[in-house]
């Protein structure tokens, strides 16, 4: 299988840029994840590598093949590109019975009628739909047509499969059923995937890599646990799962790696682990609520290593599995998460050090607005 | 759900072959296409504009270059009165068919009007049916001596004539209603209809709401309709041909063909020039159309989320109902009954009972006279032969102007509409002059039906594209996007998925240019030849020679056959509609 490269691909649309200076390289048999806000350009990037969209600039190549060199003025066209792909909409052509549409991409690669009859049985075996491809795609139902979409778009054995957004259509209980089973067939394929989504859910769990974008910036990329743990910045960190977001000024070195931070608002001081920071600059913390541990007034010292703060434990709302505690310190508010029902009143909350996670970026002093929080949750 | 069996997919990967004709693009396929849709539109302009500055016909040598042709029309007396008939006419029809036609399409869109959606396909007839006939069953009912005429000035004591502009403004003003019915009808489907249950839940009364909110929305839609039919009314022939000869009323198109007909000089610049000022100001209000209405959004439809509850007419319903369904008896219903009833009278008059005149005479006459036979014959032809030759041709025009990246590619969804504000009559002249002008092929074409063919297909451009767009557009991208994708080229992704997914498009666009083509004349009026004539243009000629019961006879024919066509037009787009879709 080959790779995918995208080298610093640029589009706009007149004054607005949707992306700028995208590059990655998805690995060989990688399930590789563009995951970012409607809008991101992230479906952009797609279609630039199907051939629907014309970059304005840089270089796109699957294995030796260069499929756009703006700047040589190749580009192309979508039909030579050998690649499979499910839309969104699937796409499936509802004037064709299920057959007939897995077995066109064979009918224009003037496969003889028998290899494409076995083939298009094969197909559908593999997608689990081997009785039905006499129907038409009114007669099927949406995780059926999303199977119809994906055996058409792996009949012909393309060199890379580009998938955009292909559970937004199907209910929450399909949705789950079908991403577990997509991820096996990947497995068992071992085929290049591009996989477009804006459900971090759906991103964490399957894919082997993680590309989150933002107004047409590549902001990281990483495996799932790597984006969750060690988001790059705040955008990362706020868009994937919850987090508590605090900003902070750097106070103290306290050892090689360990840094005294005080937060605004509050006025307490936080120990983090950091690689080198600067007395005196301006940090922002990331939190994610599942690291804030609580205790009853007092009993947070017992923790060794850990930072204590005294709070106020305000509201606490059942989530099935789990409590979500709403929190307030000193004027900022906090978000936790834990197994146990707690009285609101005075509580310790303690933060691991570890769990701080120093964002790289500019963190400028926000001007505090009444109402707004400074430690705002996002999620 | 697990997993089938490991395929011939994924890692041991079989190289398939390529896919066949991708390495053609169709670039040249959407080329030739667009020369042809440009060239038959543009071209045909260029020798008459030649024409009305040349101080002699474009088949004689050695004339000069002159602005004569412009002076003659400009000092011509009768050229002024025919502009003002023409102005006031245009407004009549204008105030009269936006104002009903606004009515209907609230009535019918968000209202509880009984029988609303027979009433809304009613309501269509006047543009589908044969203006002449129309036109003289007006005549016969409403004319001089009409049928009801002495009822309405004598018993009602109503001031009218149907023989002045004003009266063939009402006339004009019913046959448009059609157009700002559409217009406004596709306005409110578009609207968003919980805005007026907003209304609602706030308590106002439903004719508040119509008053408050539902026109006040519906304003660019009435400017819109408004300026179309203006235009179209500027281009009137038929009327004052049928209805103003007896005042001696001309409109500007009548003056034209009158001038032509009874110039001592052959082909006079004047009319040329006459034909060029008003090709201008018909694209000048179009173009003011197009910057109002905004050219690209108007054909996507968007479908409403919520069919919402319609409007309590409450007491009124009733009395609405039998005044749109009085309305259609009295504008379409009553004169096609008339023109019918003419058709079998030797001769029709409010004196004498007709059962004591019935006759088949006028049809015998209509075929067995050589030019009214051939006619019926040609039109016929030319009308099967052109709807199948603009369909097609406009089908795969449609798709390079929406579905490909053909450089030109915009271009064309502005001049597939520009035809439409090229009124008939300069279409026909256009043609004639250029059949003179390009040598060859024009010495073939003027002298057979293909000639006449080729104006019936500029004339039938945007009908044919206005019925395909629309359904284009909801034909998701996707679908062509995933033919794309496993390999097809344009072409290949054209003919196996688009052009069968259009495929209720097509039949009706076949019925629609049918049915025009059989009933147009004016784009043919200057080219017909004997052995070429059409039904339309005999229609004419020989009205204007006092023959009445042949001509109904034959408006009665094409009645007939344009029931005949738009009966399997329906039927063939019923049953397409059911062919599976997602």
């Amino acid at each position: 299988m080959p790779d995918i490269v995208l080298d610093r691909v640029s589009k706009s649309y007149g004054a607005t840029e949707v992306l700028k200076d995208v590059g990655f390289t998805a690995a060989s048999g990688e399930l590789f994840t563009l995951l970012g806000p409607s809008g991101c350009g992230k479906t952009t990037t797609l279609q630039s590598i199907a051939g629907f969209v014309a970059p304005d600039r840089g270089v796109i190549r699957c294995g030796s093949d260069v499929l756009v060199d703006v700047a040589h003025k190749v580009s192309l066209p979508t039909e030579r590109r050998d690649l499979g792909m499910v839309f969104q909409s699937y796409a499936v052509w509802p004037h064709m019975s299920v057959g007939e549409n897995v077995a066109f991409p064979l009918r224009v690669r003037g496969i003889c009628r028998a290899e494409r009859k076995s083939r298009v049985e094969e197909m559908l075996a593999l997608v689990e739909l081997d009785d039905l491809g006499e129907r038409y795609p009114h007669e099927l139902s949406g995780g059926q047509r999303q199977r119809v979409a994906l055996a058409r778009a792996l009949v012909y054995s393309p060199r890379l499969l580009l998938l955009d957004e292909p559970f937004s259509n199907l209910d929450a209980k399909l949705r789950e059923r079908a991403r577990s089973w997509l991820r096996q067939l990947h497995h068992q394929l071992g085929l290049t995937t591009l996989f477009v989504t804006h459900d971090q859910d759906e991103a964490l769990a399957m894919s082997d890599r993680i590309l989150v974008m933002d107004r047409g910036v590549v902001q990281q990329v990483g495996a799932p646990e790597e984006i969750y743990r060690r988001p790059a910045n705040e955008f990362v960190a706020t868009f994937i799962g919850q987090c508590n977001v605090l900003r902070a000024m750097v106070t103290e070195r306290i050892e090689k790696g360990r840094y005294r931070l005080k937060l605004d608002g509050a006025g307490s001081a936080l120990d983090v682990h950091a690689d080198a920071l600067t007395i005196g600059d301006r940090a922002v913390i990331a939190i994610r609520p599942e690291s804030l541990r609580l205790a009853p007034r007092g009993r947070g010292e017992l923790v060794p290593a850990a930072n204590v703060l005294e709070g106020e434990l305000r509201n606490l709302a059942f989530l099935g599995d789990r409590y979500r505690y709403e929190l307030t310190c000193g004027g900022i508010d906090l978000v936790a998460q834990g197994g146990q029902a707690m009285q609101p009143g005075s509580v310790s909350i303690v933060i691991p050090p570890d769990a701080c996670v120093v964002l790289s970026g500019a963190a400028p002093e926000q001007p505090r607005q009444s109402g707004t929080p400074v430690g705002a949750l996002v999620g | 759900m697990s997993a089938g069996p490991i395929s011939s997919v994924g890692a041991q990967r079989s190289v398939l072959p390529a896919p066949r004709g991708a390495r053609w693009r169709g670039t040249g396929l959407q080329g030739a296409v667009w020369l042809v849709t440009a060239g038959l539109i543009i071209l045909p302009l260029l020798p008459l504009v030649y024409a009305s500055v040349r101080s002699r016909p474009l088949y004689e040598a050695g004339g000069t270059l002159t602005l004569q042709g412009y002076r003659d029309l400009l000092s011509d007396p009768a050229f002024w009165r025919a502009a003002r008939n023409t102005l006031e006419f245009a407004v009549t029809v204008t105030t009269i068919s936006v104002v009903w036609g606004a009515a209907l399409a609230v009535l019918i869109e968000r209202t509880d009007l009984p029988a609303r959606r027979l009433l809304g396909h009613l309501a269509l007839l006047p543009i589908l049916l044969p203006p002449l006939g129309l036109i003289m069953g007006w005549t016969t009912l409403y004319g001089d001596g009409g049928y009801l005429t002495g009822t309405i000035t004598g018993t009602l004591h109503l001031p009218w004539d149907l023989g002045t502009p004003w009266g063939m403004g009402v006339m004009g003003g019913a046959v448009a209603m059609p157009v700002a019915l559409i217009t406004l009808r596709s306005a409110l489907r578009g609207g968003d209809a919980s805005l007026e249950d907003a209304a609602r839940s706030a308590g106002a009364s439903a004719p508040l709401i119509l008053r408050r909110i539902t026109i006040p929305m519906l304003r660019p839609a009435l400017a819109n309709a408004a300026l179309l039919i203006f235009t179209i009314s500027l281009e009137q022939l038929g009327i004052p041909i049928f209805l103003g000869a007896e005042h001696d009323i001309n409109f500007f198109a009548s003056y034209l063909y009158d001038t032509w007909s009874n110039s001592e000089t052959p082909d006079p610049a004047s009319v040329s020039a006459g034909a060029v000022l008003l090709l201008l100001t018909a694209t000048v209000l179009i173009m003011l159309r197009q910057r109002l209405v905004g050219a690209g959004t108007r054909f996507i439809a968007e479908a409403r989320v919520s069919a919402s509850q319609p409007l309590p007419l409450g007491r009124w319903r009733l009395p609405a109902a039998a005044v749109a369904t009085a309305l259609l008896l009295v504008t379409v219903i009553g004169p096609v009954g008339g023109v019918i009833l003419a058709s079998f009278v030797t001769l029709l008059t409010p004196l004498l009972s007709p059962f004591s005149m019935l006759t088949l005479d006028n049809f015998h006459t209509a075929v067995s006279d050589p030019a009214l036979k051939t006619s019926i014959r040609n039109s016929v032809v030319l009308g099967a032969a052109g709807a199948v030759t603009t369909t097609g041709l406009i089908a795969v025009a449609t798709l390079v102007a929406h579905r490909s990246q053909f450089a030109l590619r915009h271009s064309l969804r502005f001049l597939m509409l520009y035809p439409r504000s090229i009124p008939g009559i300069i279409v026909s002249l256009a043609f004639f002059w250029s059949y003179l002008f390009f040598v060859p092929p024009g010495d073939w074409l003027r002298n057979n039906l293909v000639g006449e063919g080729v104006a019936l297909v500029v004339r039938g451009i945007p009908l044919a594209y206005m019925i395909m767009a629309p359904s284009l557009a909801r034909i998701a991208e996707e679908l062509d996007g995933a033919g794309r994708v496993v390999g097809a080229s344009w072409w290949t992704t054209s003919r196996r998925i688009v052009l069968p997914l259009l495929r209720p498009a097509i039949f009706g666009s076949l019925t629609i240019l049918f049915v025009a083509m059989l009933n147009d004349y004016e784009a043919a009026i200057f080219l017909a030849k004997p052995g070429t004539e059409l039904m339309g243009v005999e229609m004419v000629r020989q009205y204007m020679q006092g023959t009445e019961g042949p001509v109904a006879a034959m408006a009665v024919i094409q009645l007939g056959i344009t029931a005949i066509v738009l009966g399997i037009g329906a039927l063939l787009i019923r049953l397409n509609r059911g062919a599976p879709r997602a």
